[in-house]
Order: structure tokens, then C-alpha cells, then sequence
């Protein structure tokens, strides 16, 4: 008796109800299936007990906003849509966002430049993609955009404003090449970081952010830079040097003080060709010395229209600016490991106070553009969007336990 | 199933996709405002082609519980569930910008890339294990049918030593659970087995063979769970035994071989289904979690 | 054969010894009145009413009563037409009359009978204790009150059928028929085969019409109407009535194809009406010598798929006219059929593909029928011999016609040799020849298939297989003497044979014939060599063991993509109710595992037998199991792959067919579906359905080239 396998006997083995029954893989597959099922929506049920939906975040918030985390529809709004962005006005039941222009053809969405859920980021920084929606290809209200119709990337930034134009009108005379060449002055001898936020600063904190108290540069003062080396000595006579001043104010000055030298010297009258009479003396002498002030001193520095003598000269006005950028910041002490020279390179050789001096948008090229490696160019780096002059007074109107309920 | 030639057009079609979808992150990823993330239009666009994919692959499960609807051969499927699936886990790391910045997303990112690995592991598996069960287990039976073929293994074992041990129509039979087919063997042949012989063959049944039968994967150091020593013993049976029941002795040996050859096949099939417990049920939690998410995603 | 002459009825008769006197009236006329006589079943004279005086002291029953040499007969003398009444009279009284069949078809044999003796009610008074009715089977009813103890239906369950379910009980007065030992019938084993009811001459087994065998595309013929039909008259009008949808009349219109060749069918038809020609569409369009003849493979393949072949040139310039595709053009009609005629016999008892396509010449009426009543017709000798009688001259002179040896035959030799030649039948088994016998005969194979095993001490070499038009005894005839090896018919086979005579007359008379036959037997017996030592190939060996050359449809798995997901099964068992007719388990070939699936074969053994025709080939080759299965069990027993399975249907089940406690189920390919689920829902690939002759050709034909062996292609000649 061999054991013979055929076809027949071998299909006639099989218990045929075998189909019906659960094996243990299948079995374990199920349960498994089930018990992974289940886990997964108890981990989520947990949370939904708990009214926490913090599982769902697509990313952190931003610490100020950490607290709205626990329910979507704070800011979500309830309603569902696919694409729906977060509302505008759920912002606004807590900020302000003045306007931004007049002649902006339209106001985009809030999120489109502060995109939440990134973690702790500087969310006042709207993105650049927000900036780009209008300025990569602008229109305006008017038709004719002010400065450039494309602006799609710092690298594609027109040329600042100042820089472009070929003149700095600053109304004085200035020799930088003389003070820095000839006589080894340094910039900081003249130039001194701000001391004090400018009123614009304030403007710049709000949206700018980064900007400290020394931003700026103050402005070169006669009183506080030339003086020491550039006196208004009126006469050899006279200890008194002349108010920097209007000329009409520097006239009556000089006379009077003519007027009681010679009262106090009446021996000068009459010497060295000068007039006897004291009158004549001190109109003499006046006239000298303003000539001398029109003609030298002053005229070192300023310039004037003085059709009828030094009393009645018009000043040209003098304009250094305190900030050259009026639509952007620029924050001088994030920069002050640099030399001035290495961004005001010109300064050195410069001769007339007409060159601008201001280091042109290539410069901050050279460590400033899109990518990782570098600086930074976004767009909010120096300019903000919201103008804050307009910003509306805040009153406050919530109460603590409004904002707990949201954080239970 | 097995990876061959017949895979080509998939396999192209596989990483044609894969290399449109990355030549199409380029851009996405250079100029799109803000950077990739899931919430914006590609990124939507990956997450539906991303979750469809998972969705197709996972839906194997629910075609072959039906499978006489005509949607498709289900090979189609198979091959499908391999490729796409697999695909699903580069497209959803596109989908996500490498990144997983929430809790439940997170949870999905580890999800997706346990069932993916799995699932080539799997896919290895199906691949290797069924030409070496082929080659290594000539016996096979239906897994689910092992206990049963057991049980009848064991009753003709115990079938051949009653008619070895027949006696006189006086005495019970021995060994068997006195199936018909056992009866009938025994009242068929006669014993050529002395006393002596007879009472050897069963103790040597007994104390050898039946623990084996009842139970042949616990017993492991039974020499009947090997087939070099399986065969020394059963020499040693014929050695004591007269030419004329060697025949007999032949089948029951050839019966502790199909025994370890199922041995094999469980260990094979095993290897074969049990990556699927962990495959199948992360891979629905997936899908449940990744529905969750994209109605969460969605609605807000 | 000794031959006896007696005289019945006046009239001298000559019989052969052994024939009873009811059968050489019969033979010669003389229809003697019979109740308890079937002609299909053994005469065992229980009913006396076909009593006849032969001259013996008494009265003998004619059924049982041998003929003798010089007897005289009387079958209607008074004395005779007296008893006969008096027994019907007996018989009657212990009847319910009208009884159930009289009520119903109105042809109870008893009743009948006692009409045409004029007898209306008899003397006698009835029975005191019914006897009762026996409700309990779904198919049949039994009046036990109307059973005239003729046995009919137990020789028909018992020796016909050999279900062993019908026996007597009971003793004198209560005697009647039992089922198991006196079971309600429907607890009982008894399989509803109808074979009890076909064969009971009364109403005490009737149908209970709730078989409705289904043909499509026809209307119904009532059992009245069949019955006016000579052909159906001899047919029981209960079994008729029981097969009521089985025959189908159907209307053709002039032009119209109703059968066509190498389609599978399981029907015959009988005209009504109208003329048919029959034709072959791809008439003899190949010639080749036996050496260019296909190989075994492409010779099954192409006798059971038919496609046509470019033909090539003939080679013998002299064809008959009828054998040449120049000769007769492709629709040119071979033959005519008209009213009254029988075609697709063959195919409806072998399940064989057409063998010619049939048209309507006229516009044509047709009566369509299954094989079962097809069965039941042929049981009756009278018809079968006449069946036969016309079937031979058919078979015969196509057959000569259109095989190839013969091509160079002129049409007056033919015309001879179809006289001389006999066409014999063989069942499945059956030997042909036998080697080291004196050859006697040359043989043609007109249909099935043989087996040609050359027998050595070690065991049985099978040499080769041979189909329709193949032919063997040339070597023995020619070369040997006797026959070079063992021909076994392989199931129904019919064979031209030709008697050495005739055949060394065609040598003499043909010598391009004498020189091809030569040639071949030469050719063969090198071969034989050849093959004997290369066929060890343990892979064809492996192939013909595991009977895979049989299959039509072989579903395999390839083990080494297959994960063992049980996918197949479960799809097999979805489509169908939830019972699978799939068995992932079973013997491998090769890498590929052979699964417990029907194999759709060639030669269906599961077909043989079946009582109710529901196991049949529809217009293709798959086997279907249709629901009318009555679910006896014979075909899952003959199916030797284990392939079938009975299985238990709910009772509950809505009365749509038959109710059945248990059907059989196979693969029936899910033939409403384009693909086989199983194929379908494979998610490896691994499992196809293949034709296993091409799907392992490589494997297998190292070590069987094409060879001599090898049938020459023949048309499917022949019409039926």
C-alpha cells in the first residue's frame, strides 16, 4: 500500500468549509486593523473631549498667538471652503492695519502677508510674496506707479531714490576729501550715531521692526561739529564771535559789538585809516567785517543772494536730510561692526558737498539677497506696508477671563 | 507578486510621475509665495494625487472582497497598490514640504513611511518566499488545511501500525481512532510482526511517533523532526523488522516527511502573510488619519 | 448462428436461437399485447398479458417463452384473446381507473389496453385496505393504488440505472414496490433520475413537473403532439411529460445556419418539416502525407478548435470529385436531409464539436432535444436499429470520402468498399486490437479517441493517440502480420474497419495507396524505436499521468508568483452562492500547480450517465452542470479529478428548478462573465486558464515530435 497522492484524493482531503472560518493571520489582521483604528481616534477623541484641537494645527503659532491654538474657528472662521483664507475681520476684532496707499488699487487679505502656523516668527514681517501680489506688477489708482511698476525681488530693486538723483542739494559747501584726506578727520569726529529715536522711528518699530535707537545718524551741526575749527571770528578786535545765524540777525550782533568796543577803545577811532568818528568807526568796521563774513567765512560753508549788502543777504537754506530714506529704514548701528568707508566709500574723496555720498542699492547687494547664505532682502527687511500715521487710538476692550475661556 | 519583466510599463509610469511631480517642485519650491506647504494650491495638488494614490493602494483590500465585480483584473490592482502606493510616499513628502509641522501630520508622516517600508518589505517577500516554498515544500497543502491534514496524517500513521499490529479480530484496534478506512486496512493485511516485534513497534509508535503527530512544531528535538535522523531511525525499524511490512514502514515515514514539510510551509507562510498585520492596520489607520486631515485641512 | 423456423400465427418466421416469441413476432410484424415488458429491460414475465398459445399445455407469457424450431403460435386465437382479457380484467380491478398517467397524458398502458378489450369495469370487486400514495419525493409521485406489480420500475432502477434504490415489499396481498427498505421515496436514496417513472406503464409513478429541463430559443412540444410523431411513439409520454422542455420545437428560415461545424452542442435534431443540407465548410482542404501531418497536439487542437488551415495543394492529381475544394465549392451542399430525418445524434450522445454545418434549404421546422431523450429514444431497439441503420450509411460513405489515405480511391471503388466495410462501435475501454494478434483489420478512426500502447514486460508504453482520421493496422497488415501494438478506445469510439481482403484488394488495385500506407508503416515502426526510448521524459510522462492532454481549459497556478492569498477560491466561491468549485490544492506540473477546477476535457467522463442531461457542453467547450441536476452523484463519481462536488442546496430554496436535496457543482468557467473569476481575481498573475497542450508545449515536446503517429488532418468530415 503506497501512499499515492492523485489530484482526486487530494482535492477530496480539503475540509471545503474552511472558507467560511477565521484563521488566526486574518483574524490578527482584523483585530489589529480595529484596535489601530480605534487608537488613532481615541488620540483624537481625547482631544476633542477636551475641546482642544491642537492636533489639527498645520504648525505653531506664533507665541502672541499661542493661545487662540486650541480652537480653529477663533480665527478660522466655522464655515468650511477649500481654499477659504482666515478673514480679515477676525484680525481686526484685535488690530489695527491702516491702509497703506491712497492710490493702492487693492487691499489684500491680511494672511496673505502674515502667515501664521511657522512657528516663532516675526509675523508683523508680512512675506514678500504679500508685497509682490501688487509690486511685481503694480497699478495704482492714478495709472503711473511713483517709483517702479516691477519690483519682484530685491535684486530687481530700481536704484534708491536719493542715490539716483546726481546732486545732494544740501545747500553748503563741503570738502569731505579735505577734512578725511588732509587733515585725517574721522567720520565719527562729524558724524554721531542719534542718540535718541527721530519721531520717524516710530514709524519704523511698528512695521520695520529691528530698528534701535541708533538708527540714525545725527545731523552735523555747526555748533556741535564746525565750530571748533571753522570760528566765526568777526574782527581781530572782538572776542566775540558771531551767532551762526541769519545775516539779520549776525548784523545788529556785529554792530552792537562794534559799537561797545569802540566805546570801551576810543583810541582805536582813527587808526589804521579807519574813520575818527566813532559812528563812522563802527559802520567802517562793520562793513569790513561782514564783508569778510560774506565773503569768507560764511561763504566757507554757505551760500547767499546779497543784492544789497550782508544785512539784507538771503542764506541759500541748508537740507541734510535725517533720514535719507524716506519709504524705507535703514538701521545704521545693525551695521556699526562695519568701517563707514566700506559703504561710504566716496566720502573720502569727495570735494564738493553736492556728491551724494549715500553707498548706492549695489552696496547692500554685496550682502544682501534672496537665499539662505545671505543677509536677507525680503521686502520687509526696510519697508513696511501698513502707514502707521494712521493708525487708530487703541482702547482696550477685552477682559482676561475672555481670553482664558479660549485656553481652558 | 512578482516583480519581472511584466512590471515595465508601471515601473515607468512609476517614476515618470515621481520626476514630473520633483521637476514640478523646482518652481514650487523657488518662487511659490511663502514656500511649499500643504495648504497651498500644489501642495493641495500632491496631497489629492498623494492620498488618491494611498487611497487606490489601500482600496486593494476592499477589492478582493469583492471580487467578481468587473473593475478591473485584480493583478491590475496589485500592481497598481505596489507602484502607487509606493509612489505615495515621496508625492506626500512633496505634499508636506518635507515637513511635518503639526502633531496630527506628524503622526501621518510616520504612519505613511512605516506602511510604505512595509510594504516593500512585503513586496520583497512575495517576491522571494513563494519559489523557495515551491522548491522546499513539494507537499504542500492549503495553509488553513494543516490541522485537518494533520489529523488525517495521524490517523493513517495510525491506520498502517494497526494493520501491522493486527491481531485476531479479539483485540481492539490499537493505535488508530478506529476510522473506517483504519479498520479496514487492519482486517486487510494480515501481520507478519512476532509478538516480540509487535509490542516493539508499539512503544516505538507510542513514545516515538505520537507525540510528533499530536504535536510536531513543539516537538523539536524529537529525531523524527529531522530528515537525516528520521531516516536512521526508521532504518533502524526495518533493521528489526521482516522485509515484508518495510513497504508500510516506508509510508509512514513518508508521512513524518510531509509533516515537516508542513513545518516548512507554516514558517514560510507565516513569513509570507504576517507582514501584513502590521502593513494592513497602519495602513487603514493611515487612511482614516489622512481623511481626518484632509477634512480638518479643508474645512479650515 | 443456429437458426430456428416456426410459424406464428399462420405466418412461418425464421429467428435465431435464443429469441423469445414475443421478440419474433415482434421481428416479423406481430405486436402481441405486454404490460410487465419493456423492450429495454430483461423479460421476466410477471404481467402474463402478452400470453400466447404455443402449443404447451398452457398458456405461455410470449416475453419469456424461447422460440422453438417448428412451434406453432397463436398470438389472438379466442383462447389466447379470452385469457388476455380476463388478466387486464384482474388487473384493472385492482386499478384506480382513470389512474394519474390516464388523467394526465392519457396513455396508461393498462387502461389502454382494457379500452381495446372493451372492457369498462370489472367484474371483480376492488381491494378493501388501500394501498395509499407516497407523497414525499419532490420529483415523483407514487400511487402505490395503480402499481400493477410489473417490476418495470425496479429492473429500470436496478439494472438500468444500477442505483439500487427500488425493490419489492411485502408479502402476497401487500406486495408492492419499495424504496431503500420501504422508505417514504423522498427520505430515500433515490437519486430522481425518472428511469422508475419512464418505466412504469401506469400511474403509480408519475411527474411531478417540476423538472423543467430548459432549452432556449423554442417553444415547448406537448407530449400529445410528440407522441403522434413516429419517432416518439415507442417514448413514454410520463418521461415525455417529465422532459417536457426538453424537446423544443424551433423554426429556421431558408439560409439559416442551425448548426455549425466545430461548435459544441449536446442536442440532436428531428425535421418536422422542410429540407436541410448539410455541408463542410473546410472540406478536406488539407492534404499532407501522414510525415507532414500535424503533430499529436495540433491534431487535438485542431480537431476540437477548428481553424481553418491554408489548404495546401493536393497531392494526388486524380481526387474524387467530392474530396476537392476545386470540385465543390466551399457551401456547395454534401448531402440533404428531409422530413423525418435525424441529424447531431453523435454529437448530442458524445458531446463532440459538430462535425458539419447543417443549413436550412427550406424554410425548416425543427424538433430540438437533449441527450436524455435522445437516451431513452435509442433504448428502444426497433428505433435504434433503425437509427443505426441510416446513421452507418451516412457515416460510412463520408467518412471514405473524405480521408485522405483514400484520395486517390476512384468513386466506383469507394462505392465498393463501402459495401464491404463495417463501421463498429467501441465504449470507453474497449479493445480494438491487441499486439502479437494476427491483424485482420485496418481501421479508420471516424470518432473519439484510441490509445496505441505498445506493451513491454516493465509496463504499458503508450505510443501515441490517435483522433478522427486516423488510422492503424498497416503495419500489421503490410509489414508484421500482427499488429504492432494495443489499440484502446478511449471512450465512444467508432471505427471504419476494413477487412484484410478488402484492403490487399485496394493494394493491388491503388499501388500510389499501397506505396503511401507502406511508407507510413515503415515510418511507424521506426518511430516506435525511436519513440520508446525517448519517451522516459519524466515531464511528459508526468503530463499523460496526470491526464492533463485531456483538458480543454486547464486551470494552473504558477507557484513561484502565487503567495498562497486564496484569492481564486474566494472568488470562485462568490460567484457562485458561496460555494467554492475550486480547490487550491492538487498536483503540480512543473513550477505550476494543477488546483481542483473542472478541466473542461475532450472527453467528458462526468457526462456518461447523466439521468436528466445536466451535465452537457452548451455551444462551447466548457462542461456545464445545468440546474436541473437532480444530483445523483454520478458524474462527481466518474469524474476521476475529483473535480466535482455535490453539495447540499437550501431547501428553502424557491421552486425555480429542480429540488434537489444536493447538486453537482464544477467550474463552469463563470461562463456569464468574460473571464473566469478565479483568473479574474488572481492579484499575482498566477493563475490562468490555459490549453494545456500549448501552455506546456515546451515542457512536453521534447520527447514527442509530431511523427507518423500523428493523424492525418482531417476535415470534420462526415455529417451524422
Amino acid at each position: 500500500m503506497a501512499r499515492i497522492r492523485t489530484t482526486k484524493n487530494l482535492g477530496q482531503r480539503v475540509d471545503r468549509t474552511y472558507l467560511k472560518r477565521l484563521y488566526p493571520i486574518p483574524l490578527w489582521r482584523r483585530i489589529l486593523t480595529v484596535a489601530g483604528v480605534l487608537v488613532a481616534l481615541l488620540w483624537l477623541g481625547i482631544y476633542a473631549v477636551a475641546r482642544n484641537q491642537t492636533p489639527y494645527t498645520s504648525g505653531a503659532l506664533t507665541p502672541a498667538h499661542a493661545f487662540l491654538g486650541k480652537k480653529c474657528a477663533v480665527c478660522h472662521g466655522d464655515s468650511a471652503g477649500i481654499g477659504k483664507k482666515v478673514d480679515d475681520r477676525q484680525c481686526a476684532a484685535c488690530h489695527d492695519g491702516p491702509v497703506h496707499q491712497a492710490s493702492a488699487t487693492f487691499n489684500p487679505a491680511c494672511v496673505s502677508c502674515h502667515v501664521e502656523h511657522r512657528g516663532d516668527v516675526r509675523l508683523s514681517a508680512g512675506i514678500d510674496a504679500g508685497c509682490l501680489q501688487c509690486h511685481a506688477n503694480l497699478h495704482t489708482k492714478t495709472g503711473v506707479p511713483a517709483v517702479a511698476a516691477k519690483i519682484d525681488s530685491f535684486a530687481n530693486h530700481p536704484e534708491f531714490a536719493k542715490k539716483a538723483s546726481s546732486k545732494d542739494a544740501t545747500g553748503l559747501r563741503f570738502n569731505h576729501q579735505k577734512h578725511v584726506g588732509e587733515l585725517s578727520q574721522k567720520c565719527a569726529d562729524c558724524h554721531a550715531p542719534a542718540e535718541t529715536a527721530q519721531p520717524a522711528s516710530q514709524h519704523l518699530s511698528k512695521g520695520g521692526g529691528r530698528v534701535s535707537s541708533h538708527a540714525l545718524i545725527t545731523i552735523p551741526t555747526y555748533a556741535g561739529v564746525c565750530l571748533p575749527c571753522h570760528a566765526l571770528t568777526i574782527d581781530d578786535k572782538l572776542t566775540e564771535l558771531a551767532p551762526h545765524d541769519k545775516p539779520e540777525v549776525v548784523h545788529p550782533f556785529v554792530q552792537a559789538q562794534f559799537t561797545q568796543y569802540i566805546a570801551a577803545h576810543p583810541g582805536d577811532l582813527g587808526k589804521d585809516g579807519a574813520p575818527g568818528s566813532a559812528k563812522a568807526w563802527v559802520d567802517f568796521k562793520v562793513a569790513a567785517a561782514e564783508k569778510k563774513l560774506l565773503e569768507e567765512t560764511c561763504t566757507r560753508c554757505h551760500t547767499f543772494t546779497a543784492p544789497q549788502g550782508f544785512a539784507t543777504a538771503a542764506v541759500t537754506p541748508t537740507a541734510i536730510p535725517a533720514r535719507w530714506f524716506t519709504k524705507g529704514s535703514f538701521d545704521h548701528s545693525a551695521h556699526k561692526e562695519l568701517t563707514c568707508a566700506s559703504c561710504h566709500a566716496k566720502a573720502a574723496t569727495s570735494t564738493v558737498a553736492a556728491d551724494v555720498l549715500l553707498p548706492g542699492i549695489g552696496v547692500c547687494r554685496q550682502c544682501h539677497a534672496a537665499g539662505s547664505a545671505s543677509a536677507g532682502a525680503s521686502c520687509s527687511t526696510c519697508h513696511i506696508y501698513h502707514d502707521w500715521s494712521k493708525e487708530k487710538p487703541v482702547e482696550g476692550k477685552y477682559v482676561i477671563d475672555q481670553v482664558s475661556r479660549l485656553n481652558p | 507578486m512578482r516583480i519581472d519583466q511584466s512590471h515595465r510599463p508601471w515601473a515607468v509610469a512609476t517614476v515618470s510621475i515621481l520626476l514630473v511631480a520633483l521637476l514640478a517642485y523646482i518652481p514650487y519650491q523657488l518662487f511659490y509665495p511663502g514656500g511649499p506647504a500643504g495648504n497651498t494650491w500644489p501642495g493641495l495638488c500632491y496631497g489629492v494625487l498623494g492620498y488618491g494614490m494611498m487611497l487606490f493602494a489601500g482600496l486593494l483590500g476592499a477589492r478582493k472582497r469583492v471580487p467578481l465585480w468587473r473593475i478591473g483584473r485584480a493583478q491590475v490592482w496589485m500592481r497598481g497598490h505596489l507602484w502607487l502606493g509606493a509612489l505615495s510616499l515621496p508625492i506626500l513628502l512633496l505634499h508636506a514640504g518635507f515637513r511635518a509641522r503639526g502633531p496630527l501630520t506628524l503622526v501621518l508622516a510616520i504612519l505613511l513611511t512605516v506602511v510604505v517600508l512595509s510594504g516593500i518589505t512585503g513586496a520583497l517577500l512575495q517576491h522571494f518566499i513563494p519559489k523557495r516554498m515551491t522548491q522546499v515544500v513539494h507537499l504542500e497543502t492549503i495553509y488553513e488545511q494543516i490541522p485537518h491534514v494533520r489529523e488525517m496524517l495521524f490517523e493513517e500513521a495510525g491506520a498502517i501500525v494497526d494493520s501491522l499490529c493486527a491481531v485476531p479480530a479479539n483485540l481492539p484496534a490499537v493505535a488508530s481512532h478506529s476510522t473506517p478506512a483504519a479498520v479496514a486496512v487492519a482486517e486487510d493485511s494480515p501481520s507478519d510482526l512476532t509478538e516480540v516485534q509487535r509490542a516493539n513497534l508499539l512503544h516505538v509508535y507510542r513514545s516515538g511517533m505520537v507525540p510528533f503527530l499530536r504535536d510536531p512544531e513543539g516537538n523539536r528535538s524529537s529525531p523524527l523532526s529531522s530528515r537525516a535522523k528520521a531516516s536512521a531511525w526508521f532504518d533502524a525499524l526495518r533493521r528489526q523488522s521482516p522485509p515484508s511490512v518495510h513497504e508500510a514502514l516506508s509510508d509512514l515515514e513518508s508521512i513524518f516527511e510531509e509533516e515537516r514539510q508542513l513545518i516548512i510551509q507554516r514558517k514560510l507562510y507565516l513569513l509570507l502573510h504576517g507582514w501584513l498585520l502590521v502593513h494592513v492596520p497602519l495602513s487603514v489607520t493611515l487612511l482614516v488619519l489622512g481623511g481626518i486631515h484632509a477634512f480638518v485641512a479643508i474645512h479650515y | 448462428m443456429k437458426t430456428l423456423e416456426l410459424t406464428i400465427d399462420d405466418k412461418p418466421v425464421t429467428v435465431e436461437e435464443g429469441t423469445s416469441v414475443f421478440d419474433a413476432a415482434r421481428l416479423h410484424g406481430i405486436a402481441i399485447p405486454v404490460l410487465c415488458h419493456a423492450q429495454n429491460e430483461r423479460p421476466i414475465g410477471v404481467c402474463r398479458v402478452c400470453t400466447v398459445d404455443c402449443g404447451d399445455k398452457v398458456l405461455q407469457a410470449s416475453c419469456v417463452r424461447p422460440a422453438e424450431n417448428g412451434m406453432k403460435v397463436f398470438t389472438a386465437s379466442d383462447k389466447v384473446k379470452k385469457h388476455r382479457r380476463m388478466i387486464l380484467e384482474l388487473l384493472l380491478s385492482d386499478h384506480p381507473s382513470p389512474c394519474a398517467r390516464q388523467r394526465v397524458s392519457g396513455d396508461c398502458e393498462l387502461e389502454t389496453q382494457a379500452a381495446a378489450e372493451g372492457i369498462v369495469a370489472p367484474r371483480f370487486s376492488k381491494r378493501v385496505s388501500p394501498r395509499g400514495q407516497d407523497d414525499s419525493s419532490l420529483v415523483i409521485s407514487v400511487d402505490h393504488e395503480a402499481c400493477i406489480l410489473c417490476d418495470r420500475c425496479i429492473r429500470g432502477c436496478d439494472e438500468i440505472r444500477q442505483n439500487n434504490v427500488l425493490g419489492r415489499g411485502g408479502k402476497g396481498y401487500n406486495a408492492g414496490i419499495a424504496f431503500d427498505l420501504n422508505r417514504p421515496m423522498g427520505n430515500s436514496s433515490c437519486v430522481s433520475c425518472g428511469e422508475c417513472m419512464v418505466s412504469c406503464p401506469t400511474g403509480a409513478l408519475t411527474n411531478k413537473s417540476v423538472v423543467r429541463t430548459v432549452l432556449p430559443g423554442g417553444d415547448p412540444v406537448g407530449v400529445e403532439e410528440l407522441k403522434t410523431l413516429p419517432f416518439f411513439q415507442k417514448v413514454s409520454g410520463t418521461f415525455l411529460d417529465l422532459n417536457k422542455n426538453a424537446v423544443i420545437r424551433r423554426h429556421f428560415k431558408a439560409g439559416e445556419v442551425i448548426c455549425r461545424e466545430g461548435d459544441y452542442g449536446s442536442t440532436a435534431f428531428y425535421i418536422l418539416e422542410g429540407e436541410v443540407e448539410v455541408f463542410l465548410s473546410s472540406m478536406s482542404s488539407k492534404k499532407e502525407t501522414a510525415k507532414e501531418a500535424p503533430s499529436l497536439f495540433e491534431m487535438f487542437a485542431h480537431v476540437f478548435s477548428p481553424k481553418k488551415k491554408p489548404g495546401s495543394p493536393a497531392q494526388n492529381g486524380g481526387n474524387i470529385p467530392i474530396d476537392s475544394v476545386v470540385d465543390l465549392s466551399l457551401d456547395n451542399p454534401v448531402a440533404r436531409l428531409g422530413q423525418g430525418d435525424i441529424f447531431g445524434e453523435m454529437t448530442c450522445m458524445n458531446l463532440y464539436p459538430r462535425s458539419a454545418t447543417v443549413r436550412a434549404k427550406t424554410d425548416c421546422v425543427m424538433l430540438e432535444m437533449l441527450r436524455n431523450v435522445l437516451d431513452v429514444i435509442q433504448r428502444n431497439k426497433t428505433l435504434r436499429a433503425e437509427i443505426e441503420k441510416n446513421y452507418r450509411k451516412r457515416a460510412l460513405e463520408d467518412h471514405l470520402r473524405t480521408v485522405s489515405v483514400f484520395s486517390s480511391l476512384s468513386p466506383e471503388f469507394i462505392e465498393n468498399l463501402s459495401r464491404r466495410v463495417e463501421l463498429v462501435r467501441y465504449s470507453r475501454g474497449e479493445v480494438l486490437c491487441r499486439q502479437g494478434e494476427t491483424a485482420r483489420y485496418f481501421f479508420l478512426v471516424r470518432i473519439g479517441f484510441v490509445k496505441m500502447v505498445e506493451e513491454h514486460a516493465g509496463g504499458d508504453l503508450v505510443l501515441a493517440y490517435q483522433g478522427k482520421g486516423g488510422h492503424f493496422g498497416e503495419i500489421g497488415l503490410i509489414l508484421r502480420g500482427t499488429y504492432a501494438f494495443t489499440v484502446t478506445a478511449l471512450d465512444n469510439v467508432e471505427v471504419v474497419r476494413i477487412d484484410a481482403e478488402a484492403f490487399q484488394e485496394m493494394l493491388a488495385g491503388f499501388p500510389d495507396i499501397a506505396f503511401n500506407l507502406k511508407k507510413v508503416a515503415t515510418e511507424r515502426e521506426l518511430h516506435n524505436q525511436r519513440h520508446s526510448a525517448a519517451v522516459s521524459a519524466m515531464s511528459l510522462e508526468k503530463f499523460l499521468g496526470q491526464g492533463l492532454m485531456e483538458a480543454n481549459s486547464l486551470l494552473v497556478i504558477d507557484l513561484e508568483k502565487c503567495t498562497r492569498c486564496d484569492q481564486c477560491v474566494r472568488a470562485c466561491s462568490d460567484a457562485h452562492e458561496g460555494v467554492t468549485r475550486l480547490v487550491r490544492e492538487g498536483l503540480r506540473f512543473d513550477k505550476y500547480l494543477v488546483p481542483t477546477s473542472c478541466r473542461h476535457c475532450r472527453d467528458p467522463l462526468c457526462m456518461i450517465g447523466c439521468p436528466v442531461g445536466a451535465i452537457r457542453r452548451r455551444n462551447s467547450l466548457e462542461t456545464v452542470i445545468e440546474d436541473w441536476c437532480v444530483g445523483c452523484g454520478l458524474c462527481a463519481r466518474n469524474c476521476p479529478f475529483g473535480n466535482i462536488t455535490m453539495h447540499a442546496v437550501p431547501e428553502t430554496g424557491a421552486p425555480k428548478a429542480a429540488l434537489a436535496k444536493r447538486k453537482a457543482t464544477s467550474c463552469d468557467l463563470c461562463q456569464n462573465l468574460p473571464e473566469p473569476s478565479c483568473v479574474y481575481a488572481c492579484p499575482h498573475d498566477a493563475a490562468k486558464r490555459v490549453d494545456p497542450n500549448d501552455f506546456f508545449r515546451d515542457l512536453i515536446s521534447p520527447s514527442i515530435d509530431s511523427g507518423p503517429f500523428a493523424a492525418p488532418d482531417v476535415p470534420h468530415g462526415g455529417r451524422r
